[in-house]
């Protein structure tokens, strides 16, 4: 099939415009990720479930529990760290206050207490920091950025955004 | 007498990028002048290393992207009209400096550089710098090693162990498609390793694989040699660890060896310094300053006017910093014997794209380090990490920490506030495509349906590319690495409403085998979850 160079590019923004990518929102799901040592990631879509406040108004408290490893099966112990959570934005970062001895966390997403859980997530492996970070490829003579990409991206695009000619 | 073995590894990476929907394409440059600047210099490391019987071992790491780039049809052609460009550029050069003597000298090293760069390229090595590459491995002084199927960030991958899977073996699939033998080692991207991972590099048949010194530092159990001996993961996946003085002396700006005065200065280029009029046709739509690759002046010092480039000054520092990263080996050796229960390894691995671009010098320095590190009289052995396991076999059993060689020396550079919304996106898409593969595995399936899927699955290994947080934090091309990201998101979205609508247009489909045109003999149903 022959196809030229416009007709693929037209394809190409066609299917860009037209299916950009989109959270889903149709089921609760928690997703947690390790970041570096004590600090996670957790993102969530709300979904329609019950416990979830449809209304603006709403000042039910959503909240963030930390479990760690050894707590999993235990919502109301207090082998848990919780955070508060800002509705409008479905992802936080969270800093725990100390490591637990399995390192391992998983996060689960409730309100009222978490008598109402909304959503659970998987397990999150965290590093472990006894050891100094070395620090050196993010240092390099006499240039702002270390890697080839960096460098070279910077010095191509001072002024020619996505570059294309 | 062998006091200790240094093992050095380049690793090759830059993110597919090829856009047969435009004449030319900006960010297709980076691969031009990687092969320009850093992967043909390498290749004339090795083949003079060759030439002079020089018994050295070295490590190169080429990640499936790069492989699949090197062996395209399109950026081959595209390459070889860069390269006469730049050929034509340090013509006119030669003229225009014909009243500054020092600076022609220049402009004709650098008509040489560009004609011996054609000349290996295209007629050496008939366009594929993989058969030269695979030379060296056949001689037994090259060992290469494979990467993850665009380079993705594997921990930030592990909501599902399909994703890892695939990355992990379509990486090697490629690597063995091309170079026709399977790989021993695996580089992970960045170094990013997570405990378990050496579960499925040892079902895809790899050995070893590398992590930072803080990964083996922070290990399970205390590592009695340091990073100066690999540990055993505990399924006999073997991984080395980066030992951090010989980084420093390369990669640190304070004591770095890039850095020194005499050596070219990176961003001293024509292509931001003359007339526009002159300088118009080897630029961006001639009004848009890029680098040419031509650049006369040396580092010089902080805040001094740069001085021209003397390459006869900078070829005999190359040489007195190669020598220096010998002694210092060789001092480290003379420390580590004392204490250690073995022979030390001594783990140096870098950007391949590090020698040659920004460190013009590299190849040079390599090359000195090679030649000198074969001199038995030096008490080094260069050694690549397979054949240091065939000298031992006992290892400490111990599973390293979660780590990365980036900046922090962990995820973080990876997902942060610049890219952090991508993860939702790419977890999102690499679970739909699981499910639709789980959809129709009792279904019987067309030849068009089997071209969308693999489709498919493409899109979804090239939105999964470390690069593109990686610029979106250093914000240097942010728009592009979105672009990127979004557009394979949005191609695997339409290929999975029509295979799941059962309406794929064969025009639109070939449209986008031809656009990415990545990993030919990918295989949908690796995307198939087993059932538990």
């Amino acid at each position: 099939m022959k196809l030229t160079q416009i007709e693929l590019l037209e394809i190409s923004q066609e299917i860009s415009k037209s299916f950009m990518p989109k959270i889903s929102n149709d089921l609760p799901k928690l997703t947690l990720m390790s970041v570096a040592p004590l600090h996670l990631y957790a993102y969530w879509n709300l979904g329609s479930h019950k416990s979830v406040p449809q209304q603006k108004n709403n000042t039910q408290e959503l909240t963030l529990r930390i479990y760690s490893e050894a707590d999993k099966n235990n919502y109301l112990s207090k082998g848990y760290e919780e955070f508060p959570i800002n509705r409008t934005n479905p992802q936080q970062d969270i800093f725990l206050a100390m490591p637990s001895d399995t390192n391992s966390y998983r996060a689960s997403l409730g309100t009222d207490n978490h008598q109402d859980v909304i959503a659970d997530s998987n397990f999150a492996q965290l590093p472990l920091a006894q050891t100094p970070v070395f620090q050196l490829k993010a240092d390099s003579p006499s240039f702002t950025k270390p890697s080839y990409k960096e460098i070279k991206i910077s010095a191509y695009h001072n002024n020619s955004g996505l570059g294309i000619k | 007498m062998t006091h200790g073995f240094l093992s050095i590894i380049l690793h090759a990476h830059l993110p597919y990028v090829r856009h047969p929907e435009h004449e030319s394409f900006l960010e297709e440059n980076w691969l031009f002048e990687a092969i320009t600047e850093c992967y043909i210099p390498l290749i004339g490391v090795l083949d003079r290393l060759q030439d002079d019987k020089v018994p050295y071992r070295l490590t190169l790491s080429l990640s499936p992207t790069l492989i699949s780039m090197l062996r395209d049809e399109l950026l081959q052609a595209r390459y070889l009209k860069h390269c006469h460009q730049c050929l034509e550029l340090a013509e006119k050069e030669i003229i225009r400096t014909r009243k500054q003597p020092e600076f022609q000298k220049l402009a004709r090293l650098y008509r040489r550089f560009y004609k011996k760069t054609l000349a290996i390229y295209q007629d050496q090595y008939h366009c594929d710098l993989l058969i030269a590459f695979k030379k060296h491995h056949a001689a037994g002084t090259l060992e290469l090693i494979s990467c993850a199927a665009t380079h993705g960030l594997l921990p930030l991958l592990n909501i599902s162990e399909i994703a890892i899977r695939n990355q992990i073996n379509i990486g090697i699939k490629t690597f063995k498609d091309n170079l026709g033998f399977l790989p021993s080692g695996f580089w992970l991207p960045e170094c990013a390793y997570y405990p378990g991972i050496e579960l499925l590099l040892a079902e895809a048949g790899i050995n070893y694989f590398f992590v930072d010194s803080h990964g083996i530092m922070n290990a399970s159990q205390t590592p009695r040699n340091g990073v100066y001996a690999p540990l055993d993961c505990g399924n006999g996946v073997i991984a080395f660890a980066r030992d951090p003085e010989s980084s420093k002396q390369v990669w640190s700006s304070q004591e770095g060896y890039p850095g020194d005065h005499d050596y070219r200065e990176y961003y001293k280029d024509i292509g931001f310094d003359l007339d526009l009029d002159y300088i118009a046709p080897y630029i961006l739509d001639g009004d848009i300053r890029i680098n040419t690759g031509i650049k006369y002046y040396r580092v010089t010092g902080k805040d001094l006017p740069k001085e021209i480039y003397s390459p006869k000054k900078a070829r005999a520092k190359a040489l007195q910093h190669a020598q220096n990263f010998i002694n210092k080996r060789q001092q480290q050796f003379i420390n580590l014997n004392t204490t250690m229960d073995r022979t030390p390894i001594i783990v140096a691995p870098y950007d391949a794209e590090l020698f040659g671009h920004w460190w013009f010098e590299g190849p040079q320095w390599l090359e000195c380090v090679l030649r000198l590190a074969s001199q038995p009289s030096n008490g080094i052995k260069t050694i690549s990490c397979s054949d240091y396991l065939l000298q031992q076999s006992d290892h400490q059993v111990a599973t390293p920490s979660a780590s990365t060689w980036g900046d922090q020396g962990y995820f973080s550079y990876w997902i942060n506030e610049t890219n952090n919304w991508i993860y939702p996106l790419l977890h999102k898409a690499e679970a739909e495509m699981e499910q639709l593969v789980l959809d129709i595995k009792d279904l019987s399936i067309s030849s068009l349906q089997k071209r969308a899927l693999n489709q498919a699955a493409r899109n979804i290994l090239l939105a999964q590319a470390s690069d593109w947080p990686f610029i979106m934090k250093s914000e240097t091309s942010t728009d592009y690495a979105k672009k990127r990201i979004t557009d394979h998101l949005a191609r695997f979205n339409y290929l999975h409403d029509s295979i799941r609508k059962n309406n794929i247009d064969d025009r639109y489909l070939t449209a986008l085998e031809r656009m990415d045109n990545i990993f030919p003999t990918i295989n949908f149903w690796d995307y198939l979850p087993t059932v538990k």
